[in-house]
């Protein structure tokens, strides 16, 4: 290993580490091994304490509401960044793209012709029967034929560097705010490790974020209004709303800022009079999009914008019913979606996962539930997930009554073990596991931010790297 | 912000003029300022200085307070985030992440200065940061007649609270027969940043009268109620030029009458008749606002 002083200590056995793992690379040794490395334990610590203190005072922070009382909590933001050699991100770029091409080509066909259904390559039921496929959406073209604008891939390495696809999120994904924002910090805080730093640029999200959706604006219109609707100020994410809206110069709408008129047009309130709306940049859930089309109920959406996106007269990103994608079977299949529409192999593959409505892996996982990490396919977040290694007995004879009796329910992964970066502790610089979430905009073809977000389990060992349970983030240097 | 920054600066003020904790008079004029008697008798606690200065200061049963005013700039400011500049954004949420830490026993008499104070900078800071950095566009505009209304208000109350306690009958009905003293009027002209100003205009003879002129009819004092008016009325004028955005009828009628009432006369003499046309102010701003709000944000 190639870093000293400060990075001794830093691997972890059968564990690929994001530094020392490329410490040949020329600009890792530069920046890391001779740059950061030159740091005192407790300069670093007084850095990070002013980065946080500036995310508090600037407002990057979750809100927490306890009745009347609310509390801001700033993600934990780990001052070591996390590099990507400019090799390695060539082939993570190449893998994402494709990723998100097979994914629009699939929505399509899904919700047209079937054909990847009636060829038999993925089950009917599991499709047509998931909880986010709209039968709304059945026919229903959107403007420039994307389903899935802005996706967020979610990765891991393995012991020898290679990124594998842990989960598709091609709803609303949410982190892209905090790659911008760290980056920001850091330069902040560390105006001399980056001086000259060949660390590609991650703040032009926001432009060609606009970029791609003004390309799938409807037919006929050349300058197209864009507008983000936000559920609202009350939203654990309404500080990302307003950075988008911002970063994109287009203006952040509630629901009730818009309407729809007779002809299908999408218009924005304004003191000035209505102005027409013709692309949405959308963070509600597909069910409280438009109580006309689908959750009679819901107070946060606009009735009509449905009905406006049928008359190809509105583009939403991303599209409704493009839930289907994100669920945890259907990504068991993602390989075999890749070939069959691309007729290429996935240049980035999958987590060796075991589908249990198949009769022969679900054996496989009931023989193994000791070793494997079961998960229910329609749940996020974490939730209902089984840890075989980590379960009691009790726990595991649950999951294979709950496995048996509703087998298409689940799928099961190997425990994964995530590579590991350089993380400033309590204890000085150690090994913390982290996993990578790059950001993808699709209008006319595919842009990857060369970023994304690393979160980062802060607790020793723990490869849990959700903000809920003690993860934070840290930049992500894409080095050129 | 508008109003947490008038309240730093009376409660400084009083702070000052008041001869200690238990001057209950001197802290019962506050309350007086604000109609806000009622609210602090339902606290239970008795008048005095450090029970007002907390209740003002930090309170968040009291929709009054520095603490609750920030609060709610703070939630607006959130709200339009997008569109106005970082620095105010950040500015706002430091200002409230102070004041909003204060312990009650963090806010004692001995202190109150240093506190309004920072108050004080903090909403000037933040000022500061709306005229630089805010392009000026149409929600500009509104912010500005918010701030507008605001002062104009707060001005008006200033007066007639000071106004009210000189020309009050004892408990035996008489009438002060001497002007009230000196520091009387400058404490209110100070309340209002305006102490200096008033000294270069006005002949050291000045008394009560030109002072209350000077907050209310003066044209180039910044917190007098008649450029705050006029400021405000222009800035509509602005929001019809550049965004086509013109008020309605009940807007308008509004709009007149309230820069009628601030222009048609320049002299106000201490007394009932005071109290009564300060009244007026107030009220006629209240319609202004609501009638303005009904107008670009009401539903259609």
């Amino acid at each position: 290993m190639a870093a000293k002083g400060l990075f001794d200590n830093c691997t972890l056995p059968d564990t690929f580490c994001e530094v020392s793992g490329r410490a040949s690379d020329s600009e890792i040794h530069r920046l890391f091994s001779r740059r950061l490395a030159k740091y005192s334990r407790s300069g670093l610590d007084r850095r990070k304490a002013r980065a946080e203190e500036e995310m508090y005072n600037l407002g990057i922070t979750f809100t927490l509401y306890f009745g009347d009382e609310t509390v801001d909590r700033v993600l934990p933001f780990d001052v070591i960044p996390r590099p990507i050699i400019a090799s390695d991100w060539a082939v993570l770029e190449a893998g994402v793209e494709q990723r998100i091409a097979a994914l629009n080509h699939f929505l399509h066909d899904i919700y047209h012709e079937r054909k990847i259904l009636n060829d038999g390559v993925v089950p009917t039921d599991l499709v047509l029967g998931n909880q986010y496929y709209l039968d709304q959406m059945i026919g229903v073209d959107p403007p420039g034929g994307v389903y899935t604008h802005i996706c967020g891939t979610d990765m891991i390495r393995d012991a020898d560097g290679s990124f594998l696809i842990l989960e598709d999120n091609c709803r609303t994904p949410s982190g892209v705010s905090y790659v911008i924002e760290n980056r920001h910090l850091m330069m902040r805080s560390f105006p001399d490790l980056m001086e000259n730093a060949r660390v590609r640029p991650v703040s032009d999200y926001g432009v060609r974020l606009r970029e791609k959706l003004a390309d799938c604006a409807p037919e006929g219109v050349s300058d197209p209004n864009i507008v983000l609707l936000t559920p609202g100020l009350f939203n654990s994410a309404y500080f990302e709303h307003v950075f988008l809206a911002r970063e994109m110069g287009v203006p952040l709408v509630e629901g009730r800022d818009l309407y729809v008129d007779e002809t299908d047009q999408v218009f924005m309130k304004t003191v000035c009079g209505p102005e027409p709306v013709h692309v949405i940049y959308r963070r509600i859930d597909d069910a409280f999009l438009d109580p006309e089309a689908f959750r009679e109920d819901s107070m946060l959406g606009v009735p009509g914008l449905f009905r406006a996106m049928k008359a190809g007269k509105l583009a939403i990103a991303n599209a409704p019913g493009t839930g289907v994608a994100d669920d945890k079977a259907v990504y068991a299949y993602m390989p075999d979606i890749i070939r069959y529409y691309l007729d290429e192999e996935p240049k980035i593959a999958n987590v060796k996962t075991w589908v249990c409505r198949r009769p022969e892996e679900c054996a496989y996982v009931l023989d193994h539930l000791d070793e494997l990490v079961v998960k229910p396919v329609g749940e996020s977040g974490g939730y209902g997930i089984v840890v075989g290694p980590k379960a009691t007995k009790a726990e595991l004879a649950d999951i294979a009554k709950a496995v048996k009796a509703d087998p298409a329910n689940y799928i099961a992964q190997p425990m994964i073990s995530l590579s590991t970066s350089p993380t400033l502790t309590q204890d000085g610089v150690a090994p913390r596991h982290v996993d990578l979430r790059p950001f993808a905009v699709t209008g006319k073809g595919t842009w990857v931010l060369p970023g994304g977000l690393t979160r980062v389990a802060m607790k020793k060992g723990s490869i849990i790297v959700n903000s809920s349970q003690g993860g934070g983030s840290k930049d992500t240097w894409v080095l050129s | 912000m508008e109003r947490a920054e008038n309240l730093a600066r009376l409660l400084a003020v009083a702070e000052g003029f008041a001869a200690g904790d238990d001057d209950a008079a001197a802290w019962r004029g506050v309350l007086d300022t604000f109609a806000d008697g009622p609210a602090f008798a339902e606290t239970g606690k008795a008048i005095s200085g450090l029970s007002v200065a907390r209740w003002y200061f930090i309170d968040r049963q009291n929709p009054n307070s520095i603490a609750s005013a920030l609060a709610a700039a703070r939630e607006n400011a959130r709200a339009l985030r997008h569109i106005t500049p970082t620095e105010t954004w950040k500015q706002i949420n430091m200002l409230n992440g102070l004041v909003s830490k204060l312990t009650a026993r963090q806010v004692t008499l001995p202190k109150l200065a240093d506190l309004c104070e920072a108050v004080r900078l903090g909403c000037q800071t933040h000022q500061g940061g709306v005229d630089g950095g805010w392009y000026r566009d149409e929600a500009w505009l509104f912010h500005r007649m918010g701030c507008d209304v605001e002062r104009a208000d707060q001005t008006t109350r200033l007066i007639d609270v000071k106004y009210y306690q000189i020309s009050r009958p004892d408990q035996d009905g008489a009438v002060a027969d001497t002007p009230p003293d000196i520091a009387w009027w400058n404490s209110l002209l100070r309340s209002a940043s305006s102490y200096h100003a008033f000294r270069r205009r006005h002949a050291l003879s000045a008394g009560p009268a030109e002072a209350a002129a000077f907050l209310l009819f003066d044209e180039d004092c910044p917190r007098s109620v008649r450029l705050s008016v006029k400021a405000a009325a222009a800035r509509l004028g602005e929001l019809e030029a550049d965004y086509g955005a013109a008020p309605d009828l009940d807007l308008r009628a509004a709009t007149q009458a309230l820069v009628d009432l601030l222009t048609q006369r320049d002299q106000v003499e201490p007394g009932p008749d005071l109290h009564t046309y300060l009244d007026q102010v107030q009220v006629q701003l209240i319609g202004f606002a609501s009638r303005l709000g009904a107008r670009y944000f009401g539903p259609d």
